[in-house]
Formats: structure tokens, sequence, C-alpha cells
């Protein structure tokens, strides 16, 4: 089994755009999405494409995790293009059909293969933005081992297809959000938990709101985030992260636990709270959510810091080109 | 067959031989005796001790009981549940059709070696010698409390004619499903109203109440568990699994219609049917209109609440005799 992933904030861009692209591995976000879809005009979708592989390492320069965006109508010319090291994900949107996914998993393990990337090394994520996803989110979600994260059935795209108005106050999404969610969870596949708070401002950036949001999602189980603007980048890092007196608390409680069990109790209460098997699980995996947002943390630092040094010694003594 | 009314179902861990003792006290429809999740592993032995007994004491009280076992030992626990008196069990987590076949082996294998049928309620006779029908075998209740279970729930609740209700268990535990800002609990509506629909499909009771983030795996104070019982009732679910006696006073009543509910019920009923004596298609009351399906939804929660009401004699009939 893997180490866990940490995706608590992630920051997606049009590649085209050299000014974001540059200044990308800078922003601290825990992943780095290149987009070849909906950000970039029709008429530059070819150059996108001439550049990804060599876009790729700039999101590893501040330690991200690294993926590309790629057109549901045109899988073949975009994989080309990206399926490169260090390539992490894929992310297909729109999907409404598994066939769709089993070929791009046949052309990404052929790529994976000529490019020399890891076998298997490539995840996909399977977007769910229409309806038809939603009717078919159950076969989608089962077509391929590279799918290992699974939820959908809300956002701007949903609010497309279905011909309604975003931000409006209720939770419009909630059956389709559902189906998808209980697909994942049949099919031994991470959700993505995203809870519902009112949000009629529809802004992209609003530090406060995403901060209070991501810890709504976290109380909740909900593991990780991503946006459009560096704004919301830090808000989510924190909001995602355990606190340190929530760590404690863990501890305390699971030491709890193990007494009880030790002493034949199923059940016990403890500060007023119930602790049990179930409350034991969720003690055991905060304390490694955290370890893992920690080790994240660190490793981001330590190649930002690499980077920078390597810029410096650059600087004064530059690279024959 | 009238509706069964099992409007609070009480989990009581097999090893709480205080709370079975004192379980004909507590006014529940249902008592749900628990071999499973409450009880600690080291103490299974002794809790599958204390069921025979306590199947009785629990029906001095006019409650049905079931017996909650735990799948992987499921002939253990069935070896030790199935004697005269109990109405049925409860199969927690459940997710495949083989285990819902393996349950009906086990219990057909007792049913037969010891002669039990289904109680029925206190003062009803079943005959040993009684040719065991679907009526007659003791009842299956499906928890569904995995992704996967419910994902497959219409399969799961085809699979036998012994189960005639299924609830959610304790799925916000399994699943780890946790309170939203907003108050629910996460993924729990989609899955309560899925359910409904899918019970309903199968021709299956659905059980439980509309639990909100203040509850936890069946626990809610007695306020709370008001609350939930009437939501749960106006989402369609006929009754729910509780935890804490103090819970079943306000599952009963919020599973049961209130006296004003029943007068205007009564007064809807009466007002279609005076409008069809005097030849009209529709009737009328306060303005609003009254046709055959709004006379039928009231008839039924007239017949519901008659149906609770003889329960609710029938236990305090049993209580007085005990």
């Amino acid at each position: 089994m893997g180490k866990r992933r940490v995706v608590r904030s992630g920051l997606m861009m049009p590649i085209n755009s050299k000014r974001f692209v540059a200044a990308s591995w800078t922003r601290n976000a825990d992943s780095l999405d290149y987009d070849l879809e909906d950000s970039v005009p029709q008429a530059q979708k070819a150059y996108a494409r001439s550049i990804v592989r060599e876009t790729l390492p700039i999101a590893k320069l501040g330690g991200a995790r690294v993926s590309v965006r790629i057109n549901c109508a045109t899988p073949e010319p975009d994989l080309e293009a990206s399926v490169w090291p260090p390539l992490e994900m894929i992310s297909h949107t729109k999907t409404e059909s598994p066939d769709q996914i089993r070929h791009i998993d046949a052309l990404i393990t052929r790529l994976e293969r000529q490019r020399g990337v890891r076998p298997g090394a490539v995840e996909i994520n399977a977007m769910i933005e229409t309806a038809q996803g939603i009717a078919h989110c159950y076969e989608i979600a089962a077509s391929s081992p590279r799918i290992r994260h699974f939820s959908g059935g809300g956002g701007y795209d949903m609010s497309l297809d279905l011909g309604v108005e975003m931000f409006v106050g209720f939770d419009q999404f909630f059956y389709g959000k559902g189906e998808c969610e209980l697909a994942a969870r049949a099919l031994g596949l991470e959700p993505g938990i995203s809870v519902f708070m009112p949000d009629v401002s529809g802004s992209v950036m609003d530090s406060e709101a995403t901060y209070a949001r991501a810890v709504a999602n976290r109380k909740a189980g909900g593991r990780s985030g991503g946006g459009l603007h560096p704004n919301v980048v830090e808000p989510q890092n924190r909001g995602l992260t355990p606190p340190p007196e929530e760590v404690e608390e863990a501890r305390q409680v699971l030491a709890f636990f193990r007494e009880l069990d030790a002493t034949g109790g199923a059940q016990g209460a403890l500060d007023g709270k119930t602790v049990d098997r179930y409350e034991a699980a969720r003690a055991e995996e905060l304390l490694e959510w955290a370890a893992a947002c920690a080790e994240k943390d660190s490793y981001k630092a330590r190649m930002r810091e690499q980077t920078l040094a390597h810029q410096k010694s650059e600087q004064s003594n530059p690279q024959a080109p | 067959m009238t509706q069964a009314v099992r409007r609070s179902w009480l989990l009581i861990p097999a090893t709480r031989a205080d709370l079975i003792e004192r379980s004909s006290s507590f006014g529940a429809d249902v008592v749900v005796l628990d071999l499973e999740d409450m009880v600690h592993d080291s103490k299974k032995l002794e809790a599958r001790t204390r069921i025979k007994d306590g199947i009785e004491q629990a029906r001095r009280g006019g409650a049905e009981v079931f017996v909650r076992c735990d799948l992987e030992l499921l002939y253990a626990d069935l070896e030790a549940s199935v004697w005269r008196g109990l109405e049925g069990v409860v199969l927690p987590k459940v997710t495949s059709i083989a285990q819902i076949q393996d349950a009906e082996e086990t219990l057909a294998h007792f049913e037969t070696q010891r002669g039990v049928l289904k109680a029925g309620l206190v003062g009803e006779v079943n005959e040993a010698d009684d040719p065991r029908t679907a009526e007659s075998a003791l009842e299956l209740h499906l928890s569904l409390e995995r992704a996967e279970g419910n994902y497959d729930a219409l399969e799961l609740l085809a699979a036998s004619p012994r189960v005639r209700s299924v609830s959610l268990g304790r799925a916000d535990l399994v699943m780890d499903l946790r309170p939203e800002p907003g108050g629910e609990l996460h993924l729990m509506p989609y899955l309560m109203q899925r359910l409904v629909i899918l019970a309903n499909t199968a021709g299956v009771t659905p059980i439980g109440a509309w639990w909100q983030g203040n509850s936890r795996g069946l626990a809610a104070s007695p306020e709370d568990t008001l609350v939930s019982a009437r939501l749960g009732r106006a989402a369609g679910f006929k009754g729910a699994l509780c935890v804490e006696p103090a819970q079943v006073t306000p599952l009963n009543q919020g599973f049961t219609p209130s006296p004003e509910e029943c007068r205007h019920a009564q007064a809807l009923a009466g007002a279609f049917a005076a409008a069809r004596a005097a030849g009209h298609p529709y009737g009328q009351l306060d303005g609003a209109l009254v046709d055959w399906a709004t006379a039928q939804a009231a008839q039924g929660l007239l017949d519901w609440a008659e149906a609770c009401a003889a329960r609710d004699r029938s236990k305090a009939e049993a209580v007085q005799r005990a």
C-alpha cells in the first residue's frame, strides 16, 4: 500500500500562461494542475500541447503533485503531449462512459512504457460533470485501476449541463454527489468529501470563506481541496491540516480505547464523549493524516529550498546553454 | 396482513442483565438483544448464555424480540438465539446475498430442530406442528451499514422472503459519516431517501429516523430523538432503532400520529365521503381540495393511528399481566 496522498490545496491554470506557470511552484500548493481544457482557447491548444513536457518539472520545484487536465474530445493528442516524467495524474473532464476511461487507460499504459514512466504511476481523475456522467458513475468508477479517488456531480460544468444558477443558498447537487459518493465507497475508492455550505457569492478568491469551508470539510472527514486562485491555497493547507489540539485529543482517545479494550469494554466515555472502536478508528486516521500532512509540508519546504539554492548558484555561476 | 407496529427498536447488549431485566418497563415495541458491536469479543460466550431467558424477560413488557447477530459468528449466535419467543434476527453490515442465504439456512436448521416458529405478540400461540410458512418463519431485518450493501440494496432485499424490514443501522459509524455545518450527517439524507424508495420497491418496511448531526450511532437526547423520529416518519420510515431506554418514548411518540393529525385526517376523510355521497368528484376542507388520493392518505393515517393504539393497549395489558 503506497504512501498516503496529500492534496489539501491545488492550483489549476492554463498551461499557456507563462506568468502563472513560472510562479506556480512558489505558491505552496500541494498539487499543480496544468490545464489543456476550458481555460485554453481553441487557437492556443496546439501550442499548449507543445509545452507540456517542459512544464511538468516546474511543479516539482516546489514539491507539488503534478497533473494535466485534458480535453475529453481530443484525448489522443493531449495524452501524447502529456504523458512524460514526472506526470502523476490526468484529469479527464465530462466523463460520460466507462469506454472513455478504458480508452485513455490503454493510451497512458503505452505512453508510460515508451517514455519511461513507472507502470501505473499515472492516476486518472475521472471527472463527473454532467447528468450522463452521474447516470453511469458506478461503471465509470469501476472502469480502471488508475482511478483511486472518485467524486463528482457538482460544480460549474454540472450547473451548465443542468441549466441552473449556482450559489443559490441550498444544496442543488446533493443527489448527484450522493450517487457518485456511494459508487466510490462501494468500489473501495477514496470519496471526495465536501460539505454543503450556503454560498451566494460564488467568489473563487475569498480566503476567509475558503478557510471556513476547509475546516468544515476536515471535520466532516474531507481531506482534499483545490482551486483557481493563489488566495485559496494557504487557507486550504491550514484548514485541512489537523491542529495540534486535535492531534493530542486523538492520542488520548486511542490510549483510552486501548485500556478499555484490554479490560473487556466495548464502549466508554472520555470527557463526556463516547469512545468505542469507531471513535478509535477516527482517532487513528487523524494521527495518520496529521503525520502525512507534516511529511508533505517538510517535503515541499525541502524542495523549495533546494530550488532556490540551485537558482542562486545558477546566478553566480551561470552554466553554458 | 396488518402492518406490524414497530416504532421503537431498543438495542440492549446481551451482557447487560440489568437492562434486560428492566426491559419490560421501557415500553419498546421491539427489544433487540445485541450479540454484535456492543458486546466485547471476550464477553460473547457469556452474552450468548443470557439470550434465552432474556427473550422471555423482554416479552413481558409486550415487546417483540429480535437478536442482532454477528455475521462472522452467525452459527454460534443463532444457536444461542433461536428459541420460542423470538420474532426475528437483525443482520448488521450486510453486503451479500450469500450472507442472507447463510442466515436463512442456519435459521431453518434451528427452527426445525427446536420446533420454533415466530412468536407473534404476547398472547398469540403458534403450535409447534403448525406448518411453517413465510408468515410464521423467523424474520430477517437487514441493517445496510456499508456502501456495498446500500448499492446492492434491491438485490439484497429480494434475497429472502424472511426479509421484512431494513434500516441503515449505525451506518454513520461504520461508513464514518460526520456532521455537516447545515446540521445533517454527511451523505445520510441521500442514503435515507434512497433506502425509503428501495424498501418500498421491494415491499419491505423502511426503519430509521432522520438522524441529525447531533446524534451518533443511533444515540441522541430524548428531544433530538423526537425531532428525528418526526422527520423520519415524514420521510416514510415506520420506526427506528435506538440505544438508550430514554429514547423509546420519543420514538413511539414521533412515529405515532398526534391527536391533531388524527382530527385533521378524520375531517379530510369526512369531507371526501360527504362529497362523494352528494355525487361530487372532490371534497373541500378549509379551502383546500380533497381528492381521492388525499382521502386515501387520511384513511391510511387513521388506520395507522388505530394500529398504534392497539399496540399500546396490548403492551399495557402485557405489563399488567407480568
